[in-house]
């Protein structure tokens, strides 16, 4: 079924590098960092609430599990949302994703969390794609996430870590 | 001025009482929409849907209109400024949508999102227009449009999971479709609308009609936007500009027409004056031309789309899916054993997986994926799953469909379909 699977080779790729990763949104925001820095993602995003988002991503994460690619981990919250934790089910299915060259990146976005990659792949949004300068993204930043409450800390770690994943 | 009625097939009058909003409707970029049909290729299955982005336009702005006027009641302040921001956002919204919207996204791998805020922002009529009320208006119906708008609450009624342009493409399509199953109660939804925060909510009173409008999404999507005879004209539609597209990179289009040359040329990047100028009767009569073309797919693939003569829509089964590649590998070899081409055969078959379509119905994930829409009670602000067992289930349904579709009759025109759905069905057994 390998020509199939090309469809999701960057996924797979992606989930083979990480080993598990722990959230939908943070496995959102890492494809979207990742395509930004040169990756070959098809996923369209397009600018959501919480940042860039693709509808197709999360449907194509479905289809992984229908077909028994990929293992999806659910964990219930108090709060009501849950977690959707993501693993590969099958190790080697005959697909091989070209991310070798993101391979460091992956392992850093992978230790951080959603709402860093959140705040994160805004910047990112912001500066590669409607090419705003550092202080209209500041600003832009404390409008469209003011429920998030980022601090200045948090924004200026977002923009070295930015700086830091581009140069790698 | 004088006030203007549009008679509306679904909201009945809409009485239009700004000048400005009426000199946007004359500008060129707006009266395009009248040649461009809202659902595409969906009057192949329902021929009543043959309505266009023109109506579904105004009728987006009625309805923020409307909302407004909800909010104003309960005490909301919202000056003029922001008025005139969020109602020639709503008329405008669709404004950069291309021919059959999406297949045309996909060949060209543009972006109707971009377009219309192209549109807002470049040298156009519609430019003009919105400078002379206000030289910063262009700007902040943008922001409106990519959701940067400092009032997230306009950019919530314009975008979100509950939303005036849902709201008004689930009545008109119903409507003209000729289904039932898309209606709802949208006064209702509106008088129960508040302001939480940033956002819209909806008081408990109103849950109802929430819940009908989101029952409203979920037939529609499964039963007309998604339906598998559509899907499977888009299918043939989008082979044929991708062959056209093949050619004329090829030096090989033989009846090309001007307006098309900056499609397959610049792609996204074209000129926003040519841009403006295509419309689904281009595309319609390029196929015309084409179906005389000396290209044997082309003309094959235009004769189809003109005779209705539709690929086969063969539905795999939920337990079967895992052998899709190993179908889809069986397939192409049949069809070359019946004549197609190794280089042509993938004008004639095609999965449509469901990542091929965007979701339209209602959906939660985790907190923070996607906005959720908000019941008031008492106080409490919450998520509507937690005040509805009903959409609590829909919004956790997992449906999916995997369709094949192929050509029923080789180049001769014998027709082979059974012959292919016995190779399906072996392939679906793993054999």
């Amino acid at each position: 079924m390998s020509s199939f699977l090309e469809n999701y080779a960057n996924i797979i790729e992606l989930l083979r590098i990480a080993g598990k990763i722990e959230g939908r949104k943070k496995l959102q925001k890492m494809v979207y960092i990742l395509k930004n820095l040169g990756a070959d993602f098809k996923e369209d995003f397009y600018f959501h609430y919480y940042g860039p988002y693709s509808d197709v991503l999360t449907i194509e994460l479905e289809e992984l599990k229908s077909i028994n690619v990929i293992k999806e981990d659910v964990k219930e919250h108090d709060n009501y949302f849950p977690t959707y934790t993501y693993e590969l089910n099958i190790d080697d299915i005959g697909v091989k994703g070209d991310l070798e060259n993101y391979k460091e990146v992956i392992y850093r976005l992978n230790r951080e969390n959603s709402r860093f990659l959140e705040l994160v792949a805004t910047i990112m949004y912001f500066k590669e794609e409607k090419k705003y300068v550092k202080e209209d993204i500041i600003r832009k930043i404390k409008i469209v996430k003011s429920d998030k409450y980022y601090t200045d800390e948090e924004i200026k770690r977002s923009f070295d870590f930015l700086e830091t994943i581009t140069k790698d | 001025m004088k006030p203007k009625y549009f008679r509306d097939p679904v909201h009945n009058f809409i009485v239009i009482t700004r000048d400005y909003i009426l000199e946007l409707i004359d500008t060129e970029e707006f009266q395009r929409l009248r040649q461009i049909k809202q659902l595409g290729t969906s009057e192949i299955t329902y021929y009543g849907a043959n309505h266009n982005r023109f109506s579904h336009s105004i009728g987006t702005m009625y309805l923020m209109e409307k909302a407004l006027s909800q909010l104003k009641s309960i005490g909301v302040s919202i000056d003029e400024e922001t008025e005139m921001t969020a109602l020639t956002a709503a008329l405008l919204h669709d404004i950069g949508h291309g021919p059959f919207s999406h297949i045309f996204e996909k060949v060209i791998g543009s972006d109707h999102e971009k377009w219309t805020i192209n549109i807002i922002l470049g040298d156009t009529e519609i430019n003009q227009v919105l400078q002379d009320k206000d030289k910063s208006l262009p700007q902040k119906i943008a922001s409106v449009i990519s959701k940067e708008y400092e009032r997230k609450y306009i950019v919530y009624l314009l975008s979100s999971q509950l939303d005036v342009d849902r709201m008004d493409y689930l009545l008109r399509d119903s409507y003209y479709v000729g289904v039932k199953y898309g209606l709802f109660d949208p006064d209702m939804i509106f008088k129960s609308m508040q302001i939480h925060g940033e956002s819209i909510a909806i008081d408990y009173k109103g849950l109802y009609a929430v819940e009908q409008y989101i029952h409203a999404r979920y037939y529609m999507y499964w039963q007309v936007y998604y339906h598998k005879t559509t899907r499977g004209y888009e299918l043939l539609l989008e082979n044929i500009l991708k062959r056209a597209k093949y050619l004329y990179e090829q030096n090989r289009l033989d009846k090309g027409i001007d307006t098309l040359i900056p499609v397959f040329r610049k792609g996204n990047e074209m000129d926003i004056k040519d841009y403006i100028k295509l419309n689904d009767n281009i595309i319609l009569y390029a196929i015309s031309l084409w179906r005389d073309s000396e290209d044997k797919v082309l003309r094959d693939l235009c004769n189809r789309y003109l005779r209705r003569d539709l690929y086969k829509a063969y539905e795999l089964k939920e337990d079967n899916i895992h052998h899709i590649g190993k179908i889809e590998n069986k397939l192409k070899e049949k069809l070359i054993q019946y004549g197609f081409e190794e280089e042509n055969v993938e004008y004639y078959f095609g999965i449509d997986r469901p990542s091929n379509v965007t979701y339209d119905y209602y959906v939660e994930g985790e907190e923070g994926e996607k906005p959720v829409i908000l019941i008031h009670k008492e106080g409490k602000y919450n998520s509507i799953t937690r005040f509805s067992d009903s959409i609590k289930s829909l919004a956790g349904i997992k449906k999916y469909r995997y369709c094949l579709y192929f050509t029923r009759a080789n180049y001769e025109g014998e027709d082979i379909t059974d012959e292919l759905i016995k190779i399906i069905k072996e392939g679906e057994e793993g054999q």
